[in-house]
C-alpha cells in the first residue's frame, strides 16, 4: 500500500495519534503536497460524509475522521500555496441569546465542517450585537446559521436578523435557522434564507445557499 | 438482520420477585397438604405402584403423597440443564437466573402473512417457521408453531423432522403418546449418534404438561417415565385456566398447579432420581365473560413468575415460562403490547425456558409477523437487562473533565468505542419525521411485514449432512407405515 493510501485510511478509521507521522510518511515518499491534502485527507472525509448520509456510519466515526484531517491539514498546510486549501464557504453559526442549548448548533457547525466549510463557532446565549461583530470580523462569511431550542428564544432569531439589517449587513449574508420549535413558515416569517429539519439537510442547504448543487434531489 | 449483539441471558440487578421465602414456604405447605390430603388422580398402573411401593396411599386411582416424599424428589432434580444445538455446541445453560426465548407448538391457525387470513397451516408454512425461528438472533430454541393435519397419527414426528431440518437451534417438542417421543428421539439420535450422546447433549427437552385440576393422564405420566428413564429432559407444565380449572385467586392457582408440577415431580424422580425436569407452568384465568383463557393477563404473567420463583428458589430447578403471546386477534399494538409486557416481565424475574413468542388468540393462531416483531422487543429488552456496567473506562470520568461545561461528545473516541455497546434498532425507526418519510413512511407493522417475507423468501438455514436427512426420512416412512397397520 502506498504511503498516501495508507494516510486516507487512517484518516478514514479515526487514527487520531497516527495522522502526523502518516503525512509526514507521505510526503516523504515524494507525493506532492496538494496530493497529500486532497488524496490523503479529504477525499476520505467525503467518502465517510456520504456513508453518514446514507445511515451506514455513526456521527462519532465522521466527526472523528475529520479531527484527523485537521490535524493533517495542520501538517501540511506550511507546504501548500495560499490557494491549496480550499473551502465549500464560510459559515458563522450561534445559538441565539437566552438559549443554552447548542447541541444541535454543535451537530449543524461538525457536519458542515467535515463536508468542507470554514465554521465560525461563536457558541450559545449570543446577543444580536455579537452576531453583527462577528460578521464585521469575518467580511468574507456567506451564511449565518441560527439555532434555537426553545419557543421563548426563538424570536431572538428575528432580532439577530433585525440587527443585521440595523447595522447595513443582511444582504451581504444568506441566514439559515434551525431547531426544534422551529419551522418554514417560521423562517419566512421572520425573514430567513432558509431552514433545515435536522443537521444532514443543513448542511444541504448550506451548499444550496453558496451555489453548490447536492446530489440528493 | 438484526444487527444487535445483545444476547444477555443472565439478569442483572436486583431480582423481582413476588414472593418471600416464608411466602414461599406457606404456598409449599399447603400444597403438601393437598397432595396428602385430597391426592392425585393418576391414569398409569404402573406409576401407582411405584408411588404406592414408595410410601404413598392409593385408592383406585387417587394417590395421596406424602411430604416426605415430596422433599424427597425436589432434592434429587438436578438444578441446571445444559442444552445443546444441532452441531452439538452448547445453546442454554437453563437453571438460575438464565432467561431464553422461544415459540410455542401446535397452533391450529396461522395469520397469514401476505392475507392476513387466519387458515390452516400448510406443509411449508411449518418449514418457514422453523426457518424463521432460525434466522431470528433472539430466539434461542423453537417449538413448531402449527398443527400439521396431513399425518392424522404421525403428526408429530413430521413437525419434529421440519424443526430437525430447518434449524440448527434446539427444540421444545409436544408428542401423543410413548410411541411417538421415542420415534423423535430417533431422530435425534440420527443427528447426535447414540442416545447416550444425546443423553449427555440433549437437543430437545419434551413438552408434557398434567390435565388441571389435579388429574394425570396416562399419555403424560407415560411420557414423564420415558423421558427419566433414557434421561432426556421434560418438563411439566399445568395449563390450568384459573376460575375454570384452578381457584382464581393467585395463590390459590399457585397452590395446585405446585400439586400438579409436584405429583409430576415424584413420578419422574421415582422413575430414575437425578433426571433432568424444567419445573413450572401456567395459571391464566378464563375470562368469564368470553369463556376464553385470557394467556397473557396480569395476573397469569404474575403466576408464571411467582411459581418459577418457587422453583428456583425453594426446589432449585430450572424453570418454565410462558411469554411473547396475546390475545389479539390481529398483529396489531394490542397484540406488540401484551407480547412486550410478558417478554420483559420472564427475562426480568429471570425465568429459564420462556415459550409461546408469536402466540395470538389465545394460542389457536400463530404469527410469523408478531415473532419477527418480538425479536426486536427481546433485543431491546436484553439490553435493558444487561443494567450498568461500572468500571473505570465506563464511569468516563477522564472524559467528563477533558469535555468540561458546555462542551460536547460527539467527536470523542470515547464516544464511537462504547457506542459500539448500545442497542442498535432493527426495525424500530429512529429517523426524524423528513427522515421517515423519505424512507417511504412505512409503520413498524409494514417494515415486520416485509423483513417476515424476506427472511421467507431468501433464508436457508444450514442442513443436515445428506446421511442424517436420509436416516430422518426412514424413521418417518417406518413410523408412518407402523400407523397405517393399526
Amino acid at each position: 500500500m502506498s504511503k498516501l493510501s495508507e494516510l486516507s485510511a487512517i484518516v478514514e478509521y479515526g487514527k487520531l495519534r497516527e495522522v502526523e507521522a502518516a503525512v509526514e510518511g507521505a510526503l516523504a515518499e515524494g507525493n506532492a503536497p496538494i496530493d497529500v491534502l486532497n488524496i490523503g485527507l479529504v477525499d476520505p472525509i467525503n467518502v465517510l460524509g456520504e456513508k453518514f448520509r446514507l445511515g451506514e456510519i455513526f456521527v462519532p466515526e465522521l466527526l472523528i475522521a475529520s479531527r484527523c484531517m485537521k490535524i493533517g491539514v495542520e501538517k501540511v498546510r506550511p507546504l501548500l500555496s495560499s490557494g491549496d486549501v480550499k473551502s465549500l464557504g464560510k459559515v458563522i453559526c450561534a445559538t441565539v441569546a437566552g438559549d443554552m442549548h447548542d447541541i444541535g448548533k454543535n451537530l449543524v457547525a461538525l457536519l458542515l465542517g467535515s463536508a468542507g466549510f470554514e465554521v465560525i463557532d461563536i457558541g450559545m446565549d449570543v446577543e444580536p450585537e455579537s452576531v453583527v461583530e462577528a460578521l464585521q470580523e469575518n467580511t468574507d462569511a456567506q451564511i449565518i446559521g441560527l439555532s434555537a431550542l426553545l419557543t421563548t428564544t426563538m424570536y431572538a432569531m428575528k432580532d439577530t436578523i433585525e440587527a443585521l439589517e440595523e447595522a447595513g449587513l443582511r444582504d451581504r449574508v444568506k441566514i439559515m435557522v434551525g431547531g426544534a420549535p422551529v419551522n418554514q413558515k417560521f423562517a419566512d416569517q421572520i425573514g430567513a434564507d432558509g431552514y433545515a429539519t435536522n443537521a444532514t439537510s443543513a448542511v444541504d442547504l448550506a451548499k444550496k445557499l453558496v451555489g453548490i448543487s447536492t446530489s440528493r434531489s | 438482520m438484526d444487527r444487535s449483539q445483545y444476547n444477555n441471558v443472565q439478569k442483572c440487578g436486583s431480582p423481582l420477585l413476588f414472593l418471600t421465602q416464608e411466602e414461599m414456604e406457606q404456598i409449599h405447605s399447603s400444597t403438601l397438604q393437598i397432595l396428602q390430603e385430597v391426592g392425585s388422580d393418576i391414569q398409569h398402573k404402573p406409576a401407582r405402584e411405584m408411588l404406592e411401593k414408595a410410601g404413598c396411599s392409593v385408592k383406585g386411582k387417587r394417590v395421596f403423597i406424602p411430604g416426605g416424599l415430596v422433599e424427597w424428589a425436589t432434592r434429587q432434580a438436578p438444578s441446571h440443564i445444559h442444552v445443546y444445538d444441532r452441531d452439538g455446541d452448547p445453546a442454554m445453560d437453563l437453571g438460575g437466573r438464565n432467561a431464553y426465548y422461544g415459540t410455542g407448538s401446535d397452533c391450529p391457525t396461522i395469520l397469514d402473512v401476505n392475507t392476513g387470513e387466519h387458515r390452516s397451516f400448510t406443509y411449508k408454512d411449518m418449514e418457514d417457521g422453523a426457518k424463521i425461528i432460525d434466522a431470528l438472533p433472539q430466539l434461542d430454541f423453537l417449538m413448531c408453531c402449527g398443527l400439521l393435519y396431513d399425518f392424522p397419527s404421525t403428526s408429530y414426528e413430521h413437525q419434529y423432522a421440519i424443526m430437525l431440518r430447518n434449524s440448527t437451534k434446539p427444540q421444545v417438542v409436544t408428542a401423543a403418546s410413548r410411541e411417538s417421543i421415542s420415534n423423535i428421539t430417533k431422530m435425534a439420535i440420527a443427528v447426535r449418534g447414540s442416545l447416550d450422546e444425546l443423553a449427555k447433549k440433549p437437543l430437545f427437552i419434551m413438552y408434557n404438561e398434567p390435565t388441571s385440576p389435579l388429574n394425570h393422564t396416562f399419555e403424560a405420566v407415560d411420557k414423564l417415565i420415558y423421558c427419566a428413564e433414557n434421561q432426556l429432559p421434560t418438563n411439566y407444565s399445568p395449563c390450568m385456566m384459573t376460575g375454570a380449572t384452578g381457584p382464581i385467586t393467585n395463590a390459590g392457582g399457585l397452590v395446585q398447579a405446585n400439586a400438579e408440577c409436584l405429583a409430576g415431580l415424584v413420578i419422574h424422580q421415582l422413575a430414575r432420581p437425578g433426571s433432568p425436569i424444567v419445573f413450572g407452568g401456567a395459571m391464566y384465568n378464563m375470562d368469564l365473560k368470553c369463556m376464553q383463557p385470557t394467556y397473557c393477563s396480569p395476573e397469569s404473567i404474575v403466576n408464571n413468575i411467582a411459581l418459577a420463583q418457587i422453583g428456583r428458589d425453594l426446589y432449585h430447578v430450572p424453570t418454565w415460562g410462558f411469554t411473547g403471546c396475546s390475545g389479539g386477534k390481529v398483529f396489531d399494538a394490542q397484540a406488540m403490547n401484551e407480547s412486550a409486557q410478558y417478554i420483559f416481565a420472564v427475562g426480568f424475574a429471570g425465568v429459564n425456558l420462556n415459550h409461546d413468542v408469536g402466540f395470538m388468540n389465545y394460542g389457536l393462531t400463530f404469527s410469523y409477523e408478531m415473532l419477527v416483531a418480538s425479536n426486536e422487543t427481546i433485543s431491546q429488552m436484553r439490553r435493558v437487562f444487561d443494567g450498568v456496567v461500572l468500571d473505570r473506562d465506563h464511569l468516563a470520568l477522564d472524559i467528563i473533565k477533558s469535555v468540561g461545561p458546555k462542551g460536547h461528545y460527539l467527536s470523542e473516541e470515547h464516544t464511537l468505542k462504547y457506542n459500539a455497546e448500545m442497542w442498535l434498532p432493527d426495525l424500530t425507526d429512529r429517523g426524524d419525521l423528513e427522515q421517515w418519510q423519505r424512507a417511504g413512511g412505512t409503520t413498524f407493522e409494514q417494515r415486520v411485514k416485509a423483513r417476515t417475507i424476506d427472511i421467507i423468501e431468501n433464508y436457508t438455514p444450514k442442513p443436515l449432512t445428506p446421511e442424517q436427512d436420509a436416516e430422518i426420512s426412514e424413521i418417518l416412512k417406518q413410523a408412518d407405515s407402523a400407523a397405517e397397520k393399526k
